[in-house]
C-alpha cells in the first residue's frame, strides 16, 4: 500500500476537516477524527486503484471540501451543525486582523495537527508531570532578572542560589509566587492575566541561557576554592619549595642536635612530616622524630633523623624502607658556620644584661 | 430517486449489520458497505454513524497498531447492539414489503 507516499495533501486535507469541528469540545473532535488520516489515506489508495497515480487523487474532488466533509461528518454522529458566528460570522476588522487571524488558525491547525500524533499523549502527560519544575524554574528565573536590576544575590548573576539572606528571601518569595500561581492557589486579576503570559513566556525563553549561564558561574567558583585550598596550610616553604629538614647552628657556628624551634605565638614550628619522592633521583626520603621523655613524637626537634630508600631494605610490618640499623642524624649541609661576633656591650641600654 | 436521502434513514442497520458480521475500521466498513451495493455511501456519514452509534452504546472500541501506518481504531458490536440491530431489521422488513407492495401496486397499475 502506499501509505506512506501521501502524507502531505491527506494530512493538509485531514487538518482542514479538524479546523471545520474546532469548535467542538475537544474530546468529540479526536473522537470524529481518530484515524481519519489512515481511512483518507486507505481511501486513496482504492481509488487510485481504479484511476492512476495515488498522489494526483483530488481529494475535495473525491470526498467534498473539507467544510462540507466536517458538515458531514458531525452531522452523522448528530452533533449540531457549526455555530454561525463560529462559521463565517466572526467580526471582521482590518486587513492586519483578518492576517492575524488566519496566522491563529495555522497554528491552530498545526497544534491539532501535532496533538492527534500516537505519541502526544506520552507527551502530553509527561508535560504534565513535569509542571512543578516549570514553575520554579520561573521563579528562578524571575529572581535572576530582578537580581540584576537590584543587584541582589551577593556576587555575579544569574546564580544557583544567592550568597546573600535578602537575595535568598527574595527568591523563595518568588518562587512561591510561581508555584502558587501555577497551582491555581492564588488567581490574577483578570485585567493582569497577560501580565503572567509575558512574564512566563520570557522566562521560557530566558531558562536555558541563564541555567548554561549560573552553572559556569558556579564552575568558576569551585576552581577559586581549589585554588585556595592548594595555598600550603603548614609546614616550612622556602621559594614555594617545602623544606625537609631544618640545622641549628649556634652563635658560635657549631651545629646544635635536638634544637626546639617555635615561632612568636609559641607555636611548634614543624617541616611537612612523611615521605618525600624526588622523581628525579627516584629517592624516597623518610623523617623520622625525637621522642620526648613519655615517648611522643616531637616533630620541632631539628635536626630530625632521616635516610633514605637507598639506605635501606624493605620493611613489610612498617610498609616503609628502614635502614638495617636504625635512624640516624642527617649529614650537615656544612660542618660549622662562622661565628657571629660577641654583641657589643656598649651597643644599646637592651642589651647591658647580655653582656659576659 | 435520492439514494443519499434514503440512505440516511438506514445507514445505522446498515453499519450495525456489516459489524454483525466482523469488527472493522472505519474505512474498512465504508468499503464493506460498497461492496454490498450501497455505492453512493459517504465516508464521513459512515464514520459520524460509528462515533454516534459508540456514543450510543451500541459499539465497542479497541485500538490496532499497524506497521505501516497509524493506529487503526476498530469497531464491534456489543448486546445491545444487536439488539438494536434487531429491532431496525424488524421494522425494515416491515417498511419494506409496505413499500415493495406499494410500488409493484403503481408499476402494476400503470
Amino acid at each position: 500500500m502506499s501509505a506512506a507516499v501521501l502524507p502531505d495533501h491527506v494530512s493538509a486535507y485531514a487538518s482542514e476537516v479538524r479546523r471545520h469541528l474546532a469548535d467542538l469540545p475537544h474530546e468529540h473532535v479526536d473522537d470524529l477524527t481518530d484515524g481519519l488520516e489512515a481511512d483518507l489515506t486507505e481511501a486513496v489508495a482504492d481509488a487510485a486503484g481504479a484511476e492512476g497515480d495515488a498522489a494526483a487523487v483530488d481529494l475535495a474532488a473525491r470526498f467534498g471540501h473539507p467544510e462540507e466533509y466536517a458538515a458531514e461528518l458531525r452531522a452523522a454522529a448528530g452533533l449540531p451543525e457549526r455555530r454561525p458566528d463560529e462559521a463565517a460570522g466572526r467580526p471582521t476588522g482590518g486587513r492586519v486582523r483578518r492576517s492575524v487571524r488566519s496566522m491563529m488558525d495555522d497554528v491552530e491547525s498545526a497544534v491539532e495537527e501535532m496533538t492527534n500524533q500516537v505519541w502526544w499523549p506520552w507527551v502530553r502527560d509527561l508535560a504534565l508531570a513535569l509542571r512543578p519544575v516549570w514553575w520554579v524554574a520561573r521563579g528562578w528565573v524571575l529572581f535572576n532578572c530582578v537580581a540584576v536590576v537590584l543587584g541582589l544575590g551577593g556576587g555575579p548573576v544569574p546564580v544557583v542560589l544567592p550568597a546573600d539572606p535578602f537575595g535568598l528571601l527574595v527568591l523563595v518569595v518568588l518562587v512561591l509566587t510561581s508555584v502558587q500561581l501555577g497551582r491555581g492557589e492564588w488567581r490574577l486579576p483578570a485585567r493582569a492575566r497577560w501580565v503572567m503570559v509575558v512574564v512566563s513566556a520570557v522566562a521560557a525563553v530566558v531558562l536555558l541561557p541563564m541555567l548554561v549561564a549560573a552553572g559556569s558561574a558556579r564552575t568558576d567558583v569551585r576552581i577559586e576554592e581549589i585554588y585556595s585550598q592548594a595555598s600550603p596550610d603548614d609546614g616550612v616553604y622556602r621559594d614555594g619549595e617545602p623544606v625537609r629538614n631544618l640545622f641549628v647552628y649556634d652563635a658560635d657556628g657549631e651545629p646544635v642536635d635536638g634544637a626546639r624551634i617555635l615561632d612568636d605565638a609559641g607555636r611548634p614550628v614543624e617541616v611537612e612530616r612523611g615521605e618525600g619522592y624526588d622523581p628525579e633521583t627516584d629517592v624516597t626520603t623518610y623523617l623520622e622524630p625525637r621522642l620526648d621523655a613519655s615517648g611522643r613524637e616531637v616533630w620541632n626537634a631539628y635536626p630530625l633523623w632521616s635516610w633514605t630508600s637507598d639506605e635501606g631494605t624493605w620493611d613489610d610490618d612498617l610498609g616503609i624502607v628502614r635502614p638495617e640499623e636504625g635512624a640516624a642524624p642527617p649529614a650537615l649541609p656544612v660542618p660549622r658556620l662562622a661565628p657571629l661576633p660577641a654583641p657589643d656591650v656598649d651597643a644599646g641600654d637592651d642589651s647591658g644584661d647580655e653582656a659576659p | 430517486m435520492d439514494t443519499t436521502q434514503l440512505l440516511k434513514g438506514v445507514l445505522d442497520a446498515a453499519v450495525l449489520a456489516v459489524l454483525d458480521d466482523a469488527d472493522g475500521y472505519g474505512y474498512d466498513v465504508v468499503r464493506r458497505l460498497r461492496a454490498a451495493g450501497l455505492e453512493g455511501v459517504g465516508d464521513a456519514s459512515v464514520y459520524g454513524t460509528l462515533r454516534r452509534l459508540y456514543a450510543g452504546g451500541s459499539l465497542t472500541t479497541y485500538v490496532v497498531p499497524s506497521d505501516e501506518g497509524p493506529h487503526r481504531k476498530y469497531y464491534g458490536i456489543n448486546a445491545h447492539g444487536r439488539a438494536t440491530l434487531e429491532t431496525q431489521r424488524a421494522e425494515w422488513h416491515e417498511f419494506s414489503s409496505a413499500m415493495t407492495a406499494l410500488l409493484l401496486t403503481e408499476g402494476e397499475a400503470r
